[in-house]
């Protein structure tokens, strides 16, 4: 047993609004600097959609995470003996063509534009090459199911959908979206970290952090390719990788990152996952099928004696072990089973798992009044009449199974309906119970449940332990070096002269 | 200003001092290997041109530097020693070297040296006739199938010469299948002390022998005769062929390359 301490994320769909303020407060903080404009380390997509990346699930073309090949766990991208072939030229990373061309507009055309019948108008123009654009993508270019004949019907998670059900969500009356934010997964198996020629990328060991050091990246790209979210970023402008840094400054320091403290709908939860290092080989071994038990089985009980014995023996502080014991993403995704990791497939095990998008609520209006719902499919369709396919789902979160998928859902569906037995008082209460029940879930658990989801406070959403960061810069650095001393001094010496 | 470099300038200014006398002679015999051994020695018996022993008893001094200066002006001036020694070796004319007057009577201050230390300086050239074996032995040098005794690069490394298999001798140099009819009979005591900048370069450290440079000279005479080496189509035309063959098989190797993904779906759509 070999305990490790993750800062983990649950994103509640459910919740999400499709505002896209966490994608411009990490936008505004980190990637409004040339090379790294067309970056969007965290991007909300509308599914069923392509998503950013155009296609980025596509890993006949993208070749990212990791495939079972002859018992062994392997990167789909390349072997040891053949990354040396393609060093020079990577064939599988996605082009500006799949991400977007960054733009701007002429804006001094407004005020330097001649005399004339016409407004004058600001004309778009490309960051890269100052040249006027048409513009044909953006990073959310098919956001709410926007040019959907396009992106829509080829998001690759709608293979195993037959062809009228494919149909039906590209009609105007069936049709149904929901919205996917994503940032850097920071998973506890990075192919990105496994694919780097240079030893740049590092999963920190206090946290889990997925960090690109920009002082050893030599730019060879093999982290952007070998990522199957592809959340690294090649920065044009620096010749080197960057990535989603989950904004440590701040959670070392206490605060939430950008994205999730501007969250609008308040669908981010993050807190300290135990996870055992010894597992993530066996359980990538696992099949498809036992994938998504394999990945909870990797998380481990902070109560439980020895996990914190192993723990301590790690140097995991009893403070991050509070936190673990705390921690609203360990009740999401082990107690409550309602957070479900992005395609498991991928075997990268991802410390960021999703609670799944519940569909719209029906009940039936007769002339002009609404039925009271009588039973616990009334208020939401069953789930195999769902508008969005089980199937769908199944893709996104399960690796084909809808049984971790309907499990969560099946339990929302039952707790939404027993709430409004009880606030309501329209549904029958018996029925809202047996309902639970069926749903594996008890009373306290969905009123557990209900609070975390509905009434949860800033703490309740981010348990950030202390990272205890002025220690361990003591290791390093005397901090009290420049005490008393004039200025601030450099950190790198300026080079001067020839 | 210069605290350092002042006595630094004063030492080297008395070293200097002490230098010209022993520079000078050595300066003397480094001009005589380069530019006049090819054709002369002093003691080892005649070459393309006579056996400078004993020159100072032969002539006076004021004559020699003159010919060594300006051997053209004395032979077609009608001097009749000059006429006497064009007869003597079979009408070689020894050419203009632009030497000064001063670097003149510094090789003659060398010659009478060596004569009065009883030195020799340069060897003879072989006078035998050449034999199949030879010939043999010299192609064989030429390709760099022997080594030279020194360890001196073949001449193929820089030279070609007709009659070479594959892909010819090297370009640096020029061809040398004519190279007996534009040396003559000094073919051979060029090759062993090359008056050729360049070749001085390589084969200072790094001589070759007397016989081995006959050899050489008698395998670069049997083919004087025929024709020089044309320039062929080979390495042109393999350098296309290669170049295209090379551009076809990345292009076969890459074939599942990514192509775009959007752009795709744009055809599709």
């Amino acid at each position: 047993m070999d305990i490790r301490s993750q800062v983990a994320m649950v994103f509640h769909l459910d919740k999400c609004i499709g505002c896209h303020t966490c994608s411009v407060a990490c936008k505004n903080v980190w990637t409004d600097r040339k090379g790294a404009d067309y970056m969007w380390w965290n991007n909300v997509e509308t599914k069923p959609g392509t998503g950013y990346p155009t296609q980025w699930e596509n890993q006949q073309e993208y070749k990212g995470g990791w495939v079972v090949k002859d018992g062994k766990l392997q990167l789909r991208l390349t072997s040891k003996g053949k990354f040396l072939q393609k060093i020079f030229h990577q064939p599988s990373m996605p082009t500006m063509d799949e991400y977007y061309e960054p733009w701007t507009y002429r804006y001094e055309d407004l005020f330097t534009g001649p005399e004339q019948d016409d407004q004058p108008t600001a004309i778009p123009i490309s960051k890269v090459t100052g040249e006027y654009i048409d513009i044909e993508s953006g990073p959310n270019w098919d956001d709410d199911l926007g040019g959907s004949t396009l992106y829509a019907r080829n998001d690759v998670n709608l293979e195993a959908l037959t062809e009228e059900q494919r149909l039906q969500l590209l009609s105007i009356e069936t049709l149904v979206m929901f919205y996917l934010p994503r940032i850097c997964n920071h998973c506890a198996n990075p192919a990105c970290v496994a694919a780097c020629p240079s030893g740049a990328i590092y999963k920190r060991g206090e946290d889990g952090i997925v960090l690109v050091n920009q002082n050893v990246c030599k730019g060879w790209r093999y982290c952007v390719s070998a990522c199957p979210y592809k959340k690294v970023f090649y920065n044009w402008s620096t010749g080197k990788s960057e990535k989603c840094l989950l904004c440590y400054p701040r959670v070392e320091t206490g605060q939430a990152p950008a994205c999730f403290h501007s969250c609008v709908g308040r669908i981010r939860y993050m807190g300290v996952l135990l996870y055992d290092a010894d597992k993530i080989e066996a359980a990538g071994l696992k099949s498809d099928a036992e994938l998504v038990t394999a990945h909870r089985d990797l998380l481990a009980d902070p109560n439980n004696p020895t996990v914190v014995a192993s723990a301590i023996k790690n140097g995991i502080s009893d403070q991050v072990l509070k936190a673990a014991r705390n921690s609203p993403v360990y009740q999401f995704v082990k107690e409550w089973g309602l957070a479900l990791a992005p395609h498991p497939e991928y075997r990268t095990f991802p410390s960021l798992f999703y609670v799944p998008a519940l569909g719209p609520v029906t009940y039936s209006v007769e002339d002009g009044v609404a039925l009271n719902p009588t039973s616990v499919d009334e208020i939401f369709a069953p789930l195999d009449q769902a508008r969005l396919p089980m199937a769908y789902l199944a893709n996104l979160f399960g690796a084909g199974q809808e049984a971790p998928v309907r499990y969560a859902m099946k339990k929302m569906m039952a707790i939404r309906t027993w709430k409004r037995a009880q606030t309501v008082g329209d549904v029958d209460m018996t029925l809202a119970l047996a309902g639970l029940r069926a749903a594996d879930c008890t009373p306290e658990q969905a009123e557990a449940i209900y609070r975390l989801t509905s009434l949860c406070t800033f703490e309740q959403r981010f348990v950030i332990p202390p990272s205890h960061r002025e220690q361990a810069v003591e290791v390093l650095t005397n901090p009290l070096e420049r005490k008393g001393a004039a200025g601030f001094g450099f950190r790198e010496e300026p080079q001067r002269g020839f | 200003m210069f605290p350092r470099t002042a006595p630094r300038l004063a030492l080297l200014s008395v070293l200097m001092s002490l230098l010209p006398g022993g520079l000078a002679a050595q300066d003397a015999e480094v001009q005589f290997r380069k530019s006049c051994m090819s054709c002369h020695t002093i003691g080892a018996g005649r070459k393309v041109g006579p056996d400078l022993k004993g020159l100072g008893q032969r002539r006076p001094h004021d004559w020699s530097a003159r010919f060594i200066q300006m051997p053209s002006s004395l032979l077609d001036g009608g001097d009749p020693t000059a006429a006497s020694l064009l007869r003597e070796f079979n009408g070689t004319r020894m050419p203009d070297l632009g030497v000064t007057t001063a670097e003149a009577l510094a090789l003659l201050k060398l010659i009478d040296d060596t004569t009065a230390a009883g030195r020799t300086l340069g060897t003879a050239a072989i006078s035998r006739p050449a034999t199949a074996a030879d010939i043999r032995g010299g192609q064989q040098l030429f390709l760099g199938l022997t080594r030279f005794a020194s360890g001196a690069p073949s001449c193929l490394s820089c030279h070609s010469a007709q009659g070479l298999r594959g892909f010819g001798g090297g370009r640096l140099g020029p061809d040398l299948t004519g190279a007996s009819g534009k040396l003559g009979i000094g073919l051979v005591s060029a090759i062993e002390n090359p008056a050729f900048p360049t070749m001085q370069g390589v084969f200072q450290k790094t001589p070759i022998t007397a016989e081995e440079a006959f050899q050489v000279g008698s395998f670069l005479k049997s083919i004087s005769s025929q024709p020089p080496a044309r320039t062929d189509m080979v390495f042109p035309v393999l350098g296309i062929v290669g170049l295209i063959s090379g551009m076809l098989l990345s292009g076969h190797l890459g074939r599942r390359r990514l192509r775009g993904v959007r752009r795709n779906l744009k055809h599709r759509g």
